[in-house]
């Protein structure tokens, strides 16, 4: 993996967590054109069409669209740096966006599907130092944290494992490898009894596919633990006056602490975290949309769009007066973009809502089928939404116990790969394509599998140095 | 010794000056021999019989498992070792067919005599090269410490620009048959004395290993009702490339001689039990280190005790003798034992033996100190190959051979080495192997010991290395004219394969059903359907009306990569990394007491080995991938420091 390609970059530069407004940047030559899949350039100084064309050291005001929908994300300012005129002395971009972590989020996947990749930790600092933007005395400070980080060793490569999850992956590791010079023996000589041999296979059979299956497991416990680190994102949607401020309040102020509340992120919504249960949770309330008369345009399709899509769940707050035709267009809106909706009636001290059986039916269709009756005014059934917020984490990962959870991306990616990889060995044996086969896909993901554990040489130590400036530094 | 100290020697004189001097004439040394001179170089390859030129004093097999793809990858690369095989063959085999094509290996029993006559006879007639019966005792140097020619027992001495050493199991060796220990070389010929000594006092590291061959018995004293028949088969490649582009067929299997296979008894178990006392590798006589590879039959009951049996092969050794040679079966215990040990094996109970077995221990050069061109660290023009670099095996030795032979000459030239890595052949892991991690026991190769062994495969081993040999000058031009059309028609057919859909038809069920599987909903590619399991290419002929006829090589190849195409690319993208850091070379005058970050134990490491690059750095035992990040940090800062001025 250690190379030192020049394969166009891009992460988001300022901390994690929610700002006003934040940097994303992208690095590698020829980064502007692919940039110019996904960007729109609305005015700039010297009436440029497109990100490329600006001239090193200019900037331009635009937004940011979905190369393959066209769909816009975020209105932006785009800067344009020119080689070697840049922090990395690569062609860069930088684009400042809303701070919100949904736009941020959804920025870089325009920037993936536009053939940017997401940058290793670390590393645009690494190409700033290749390409001698660094000088040497900075170099020979990236030498001294080299230093200490050899002394521990493996561990550094470790560090971010710990516990029952390290001894997941040294389990895995070591039944792999007993396989893997086991199926060396059957290839390297000849039986002598193939009766043996056949059973021992089978036994090989059996422990790759139980590492295959813990190896998934690890994967979709991924989804878990990037929660841990990034937070569940909750968005409440609906009509003003149709019961989400007050369910935000009661929720927020409910005996447990607010942890921040920073308002405008994306000028229209309001994103306020909180702990349930200890699962950390962003609320996003689409707060301030214009009150007019089409229900379509005032459920506020685009922010409802654009928060739902990069949501976890959505509570879609129906309110008594709402008739099934309002109440389901507005959901069908979103419905495609976030798989796990529920929908609240809300006020039910007002009323119920007449129409409350229809609207049930019309869901279940687009399969929302889950379904809550509450009135924030007088906390009744406030739990059954914390519940289901619960219960959506808990379900998270096919339910992997905590101490199993990657957090880590990088690790994630490789585990990804290495269970693919793993899956074509299981192949080379049902298939019948020889032992050897199956024995080079196992040693393709073991180099995966040692990239994270650090037993493969080209697992960068370097990566890790330099991971200490964090992403995008 | 300088070469002006040893022409002041009493009584010794210049006998000659040659570009290339190579020393011992087994696998290695021939080759070597024949490559340097193939190359235009004015070469001399001395030996200390000529009646025992190439022998096979062990097993007389060449090929097997791993051993097959090296000799391929030798004649790809414009070596002797697959032609002579061919002409010398009594049996053929291809081994592994139960398994997948990466592995298929071709064996060939040889008629022992007539390899090394006709090896002889085909030297004698090689332009540019002059052989020479002689016991070469000294290396010599110039005053600059370069290797500049060697020195005979009569004290001839012989200038050389490059000398290559391929000294086997010569060097100081002893015979060992249970308490009796004889100074003497393999299969009672001189043995090598002073070559050693020389080479050490020039500073070269020495190690001393161990290796052995069992007994040979008369085949009128077999009784092959009781063994079980081995027949040799014709339906497979001849190992020269050249041979297999002219068309030229292994033997019909009637024409050659049967193998035959027995187990141990429980007879044998006990005599050797009986007996361990007195052998000389458990009462610590010998001390050189064997091979756990090909162990005597005694280490492999003292190592495997859970094991009641062994198997043994009975193999003829020529067609003009009746000797068999008895495969599995190396022992270094007395005489009177082996006597007792081969009557309780089937068949042998009447068993006339006609050469004992015995152990034989001898000197070789700590491969440590030399490079990947297998020229010396210590001392430059000096190559060495084969045994004495710590290998076992013919094919293992040819395989260095080749190399020592071309890299002596490309010094001489002026030229870059040649160097093979190890996702271009066996040859190149070998290498490496020895080069970089060093071996303490004989070194046998291993297709696990090879990353890429998908792609390293005996149908292909052209493919990786006929265009170098080519491109060294070893390969004819029209040679590489015929590989050239081979490679272009795997390629078209491959395409047609992809782009050709054939209709689900009945008859394509029927075909399918012989091999279990079900007819496709619609049209599907002739390659998708090869993917499936059991389906081949032949199997796909009724349906294929377009197909033209090609030879099994180039269907053969086609069905591999069509078939493994998945596996292959995995493989592609690990030598993709690799390359990347074999791409990073390393100074030669690097000091690595300045690059602060590496531990002591890789510091060390390093500045004894010297490694050409990053990513042989990063295969020496004691350097941690970590030490491979702080060295690719320091090499990129000098990089910058020299192109900044």
């Amino acid at each position: 993996m250690y190379s030192y390609d020049d394969e166009p970059i891009c992460a988001c530069s300022t901390p994690a967590g929610i700002s006003g407004i934040a940097v994303i940047r992208i690095s590698g030559n020829g980064c502007g054109k692919l940039a110019d899949k996904c960007s729109v350039i609305l005015r700039s100084s010297g009436d440029y069409k497109k990100l490329s064309e600006l001239p090193g050291y200019t900037c331009a005001f635009g937004y940011v669209k979905e190369p393959s929908t066209d769909i816009k994300v975020d209105e932006v300012i785009f800067t344009h740096f020119e080689a070697p005129h840049s922090y990395t002395g690569e062609e860069m971009v930088e684009i400042s966006s809303h701070g919100s972590g949904a736009v941020k989020q959804e920025i870089l996947k325009c920037l993936g599907m536009s053939g940017i990749r997401m940058a290793y930790p670390g590393e645009f600092s690494r190409r700033a130092f290749i390409n001698g933007k660094m000088s040497l005395a900075s170099a020979e400070a990236v030498m001294d944290v080299i230093n200490s980080e050899t002394e521990r060793q493996l561990e550094a490569a470790g560090s971010l494992m710990s516990g029952k999850l390290a001894d997941e992956i040294n389990f895995i590791e070591h039944n792999l490898y007993d396989q893997a010079a086991c199926l060396e023996t059957f290839t390297e000589f000849d039986t002598e009894d193939p009766a043996e041999e056949e059973a021992k296979l089978e036994e090989v059979k059996d422990n790759l596919s139980d590492c295959h299956d813990r190896l998934s497991a690890l994967c979709k416990g991924y989804g878990k633990g990037r929660i841990l680190s990034e937070r569940l994102r909750v968005a409440l949607l609906g009509l003003p006056n149709s019961g989400k401020s007050t369910l935000l309040n009661t929720l927020t102020g409910y005996d447990r602490a607010i942890v921040t509340e920073v308002a405008g992120t994306t000028r229209d919504t309001i994103e306020v975290q909180i702990n349930i249960n200890g699962i950390p949770v962003t609320l996003i309330d689409t707060a301030g949309i214009r009150e007019t008369e089409d229900i379509v345009e005032s459920i506020g399709i685009g922010k409802a769009f654009e928060a739902g899509r990069a949501s976890d769940m959505i509570f879609y707050m129906v309110p008594p007066d709402m008739t099934a035709e309002e109440a389901f267009t507005g959901v069908s809106v979103i419905a495609e973009d976030c798989d796990c909706i529920i929908a609240v009636f809300s006020k039910s001290d007002a009323g119920t809502n007449p129409y409350r059986s229809e609207i049930e039916e019309r869901f279940a269709t687009i399969g929302i089928t889950e379904f809550i009756s509450i009135s924030a005014e007088e906390e009744f059934n406030i739990d059954k939404i914390e519940d289901a917020i619960i219960d959506y984490y808990n379900e998270l990962g096919g339910g992997a116990s905590e101490g199993l959870l990657i957090t880590n991306s990088r690790h994630y990616t490789k585990f990804l790969k290495a269970t693919k990889k793993l899956a074509m060995a299981l192949d080379a044996l049902d298939n019948e394509l020889g032992t050897e086969v199956c024995a080079s896909a196992l040693r393709a993901c073991l180099d995966e599998i040692g990239e994270v554990t650090g037993k493969t040489v080209s697992a960068t130590l370097a990566d890790t140095i330099f991971s200490r400036f964090c992403i995008g530094k | 010794m300088t070469i002006r100290e040893a022409l002041e020697l009493d009584n010794s004189y210049l006998a000659g000056k040659f570009d290339v001097a190579v020393v011992g004439a087994g696998h290695a040394g021939c080759e070597a021999a024949h490559a340097a001179a193939k190359l235009g170089l004015d070469t001399i390859l001395f030996t200390l019989s000529l009646d025992s030129l190439a022998n096979l004093p062990c097993n007389p097999s060449i090929g097997g498992t791993s051993k097959g793809q090296l000799v391929r990858e030798i004649d790809a690369l414009g070596g002797i070792m697959g032609i002579m095989a061919d002409r010398c063959a009594v049996q053929m085999r291809m081994l592994n067919r139960s398994k997948g094509p990466a592995v298929y290996s071709p064996r060939a029993q040889e008629d022992r005599s007539m390899y090394s006559i006709e090896m002889r006879h085909y030297l004698e007639n090689l332009p540019n090269l002059t052989l020479k019966q002689a016991h070469i005792t000294a290396l010599l140097v110039d005053e600059d410490g370069n290797a500049a020619g060697v020195m005979t027992e009569g004290k001839a001495v012989y200038e050389a620009k490059s000398v290559v050493i391929c000294s086997g199991t010569y060097m100081e060796a002893r015979i060992i048959r249970g308490e009796v220990i004889t100074e003497s070389g393999p299969d009672g010929l001189p043995r090598s004395v002073g070559l050693s000594s020389s080479l050490n006092s020039l500073g070269v590291p020495l190690l001393r290993f161990k290796t052995g061959t069992p007994v040979r018995v008369n085949s009128n004293s077999i009784d092959f009702s009781q063994m079980t028949r081995q027949d040799g088969e014709d339906d497979i490649p001849p190992f020269s490339f050249r041979n297999e582009m002219e068309g030229k067929a292994v033997p019909p299997a009637e024409e050659q001689i049967p193998c035959w296979s027995i187990w141990t008894t429980d007879e044998t178990r006990q005599v050797i039990s009986e007996n361990m006392h007195r052998s000389p590798l458990y009462s610590g006589e010998i001390k050189g280190i064997g091979p756990r590879y090909c162990p005597s039959i005694e280490d492999k009951f003292m190592r495997f005790k859970d094991k009641t049996r062994h198997q043994i092969f009975i193999e003829p050794m020529g067609r003009h003798t009746n000797e068999m040679y008895i495969q599995g079966f190396s022992t270094s215990l007395p005489e009177e034992i082996q006597e007792k040990m081969v009557k309780s094996l089937p068949g042998l109970a009447n068993a006339k033996i006609q050469r004992v077995a015995y152990a034989i221990e001898y000197d070789l050069v700590d491969p440590l100190s030399i490079k990947a061109s297998l020229e010396s660290k210590i001392v430059p023009g000096l190559f060495t190959a084969g045994q004495i670099n710590g290998s076992s095996g013919y094919e293992e030795a040819a395989a260095q051979g080749i190399v020592a032979g071309i890299n002596a000459a490309m010094k001489v030239l002026g030229k870059k080495s040649v160097i093979i890595d190890r996702s271009q052949g066996y040859m190149g892991v070998l290498i490496d192997d020895l080069v970089t991690k060093g071996t303490n026991e004989p070194y046998r190769m291993m297709t696990s010991r090879a990353e890429y062994r998908l792609f390293l495969r005996q149908d292909n081993a052209d493919e990786r290395l006929t265009p170098i040999g080519h491109e060294i000058g070893l390969i004819e031009d029209d040679v590489f004219e015929k590989f050239k059309a081979k490679i272009e028609a795997i390629a078209i057919e491959t395409e047609r394969l992809k782009k050709t859909y054939v209709a689900p038809t009945e008859k394509l069920g029927e075909l399918l059903d012989t091999c279990g599987q079900t007819l496709p909903k619609s049209g599907e590619s002739l390659a998708d359907l090869i993917k499936r399991p059991g389906v081949t290419y032949e199997l796909l002929a009724p349906i294929d009306k377009g197909r033209k006829p090609l030879t099994r090589n180039i269907t053969f190849a086609c069905e591999t990569n069509i078939k493994y195409e998945g596996y292959l690319s995995l493989e592609k993208e690990k030598i993709e990394k690799f390359k990347n850091l074999e791409k990073i070379l390393i100074p030669e005058e690097t000091d690595y007491n300045l690059i602060k970050g590496l531990r002591l134990e890789a510091m060390q490491k390093l500045s004894n080995m010297k490694p050409e690059n990053v990513g042989r750095a990063s295969r020496i035992s004691g350097v941690s991938p970590a030490d491979c990040e702080v060295l690719l940090v320091y090499l990129e800062q000098q990089r910058r420091r020299h192109d900044n001025g």
